[in-house]
């Protein structure tokens, strides 16, 4: 079996709480918002506001299982990494 | 390894076009929120300032959410409350309060990063400036004031307020990342208070959220004004009144971050707000 990545299969849901940002960091061992693994980036754009959410490679290292659950909206999926030598 | 006490306070000077941050042991004493806003208010009064302020505990747990707007205007004082992503953005900018100081000659645009504050012409493009994942955009549109275009303050007065200041918009941006002395203990605490939805009076539902609170609630985007002394000196939500006015819970928090406050400091600090509180209007 691969190893497992964190998409954000579901980022129309995402409301902007930041709290898988803030998980992340915790995990890194620090609070704040520079240099995460995790962005939430706010596209203001037309009368509304949505959400953007990237995703750093460097998060490979954390517990991911802990990023999706604290997600209150249900934003990301774990999903098996494709393995590129099985791919032509 | 405890945390210092002294606040940082970013005066900004629009008469001058000047900005200083200072740090303030002598106001060790104010934890935060509404009772610092009261206090720096009572020393910058003639200079009419805004007053942006948080505690001690925004942008470190849940449900601490929210930033002290506070100003006055004739003999009237007003504490706003305004939700959004801007108290993350002020702790991050290490700042913990921001005091706006005089009128602009002409119409404005405050960039803050950090401790740096830039005036800017109006008619930049507002929406390009600061920094992506960690700012807070304030804007004038049409007639009032959004946060990050969707978050407003509770009162017609603040927008008032800003507008007589002639700033058309300001973006926070902060970069500082903080260590904390048990990172474990902070951890469980954290999701300790993150599980506690029952303590909140507020629905969850699908609207924009405020940082560091998953709720989204429908009224997200209101604001609020006046309410518990407590708590806003915190700057939790008004929805989270039940976790943020419990002393324990407080001491709990402040401890595990490293602060010093004990029960005693937070009871003379009620103290200290109620005699100030007593020397103004508010509306």
């Amino acid at each position: 079996m691969g190893k497992k990545i964190l998409k954000a299969t579901f980022e129309n849901r995402c409301n902007g709480c930041e709290l898988c940002v803030l998980e992340a960091q915790r995990q890194l061992k620090k609070v704040g918002l520079s240099n995460s693994p995790i962005r939430v980036l706010r596209d203001m754009s037309g009368s509304n506001l949505y959400f953007h959410v990237e995703i750093e490679d460097h998060i490979k290292k954390l517990d991911l299982e802990q990023i999706l659950k604290i997600c209150p909206t249900g934003v990301f999926e774990l999903i098996e990494e494709q393995d590129e030598s099985f791919i032509n | 390894m405890s945390r210092s006490l002294t606040k940082n306070i970013l005066e900004i000077d629009l008469d001058r076009k000047t900005s200083v941050v200072k740090n303030r042991t002598d106001l060790a004493e104010f934890i935060g929120g509404v009772g610092l806003s009261m206090k720096l208010y009572q020393e910058f009064r003639a200079q009419k300032p805004l007053i942006l302020s948080i505690g001690p505990l925004n942008g470190f747990f849940p449900f601490a959410s929210k930033t002290s707007v506070f100003f006055g205007v004739k003999n009237k004082v007003y504490d706003y409350y305004v939700g959004g992503s801007l108290s993350t953005r002020i702790r991050f900018a290490n700042l913990d309060a921001i005091v706006i100081l005089g009128r602009s000659k002409g119409d404005v645009f405050l960039d803050i990063q950090n401790s740096e504050v830039t005036f800017l012409d109006f008619g930049i493009e507002f929406q390009s400036q600061g920094l992506p994942g960690r700012r807070s955009l304030i804007e004038f549109k049409t007639n009032k004031y959004l946060l990050d275009n969707y978050f407003r303050f509770s009162g017609s007065e603040a927008d008032s307020f800003l507008n007589y200041k002639k700033i058309m918009g300001i973006v926070i941006s902060g970069t500082h990342n903080f260590e904390v002395v048990d990172s474990k203990e902070y951890d469980d605490l954290y999701k300790e208070i993150l599980k506690r939805y029952e303590f909140l009076t507020v629905k969850k539902d699908e609207f924009p959220s405020c940082s560091g609170c998953p709720v989204g609630c429908s009224k997200s985007n209101i604001g609020e004004n006046s309410g518990n002394f407590l708590v806003h000196s915190f700057v939790g939500c008004q929805f989270a009144k039940k976790l943020y006015s419990n002393k324990d819970l407080l001491i709990s928090c402040l401890n595990v971050l490293g602060y010093t406050y004990t029960h005693e400091d937070i009871e003379k600090y009620m103290d200290t707000l109620y005699n100030l509180k007593n020397e103004y209007i508010f509306q």
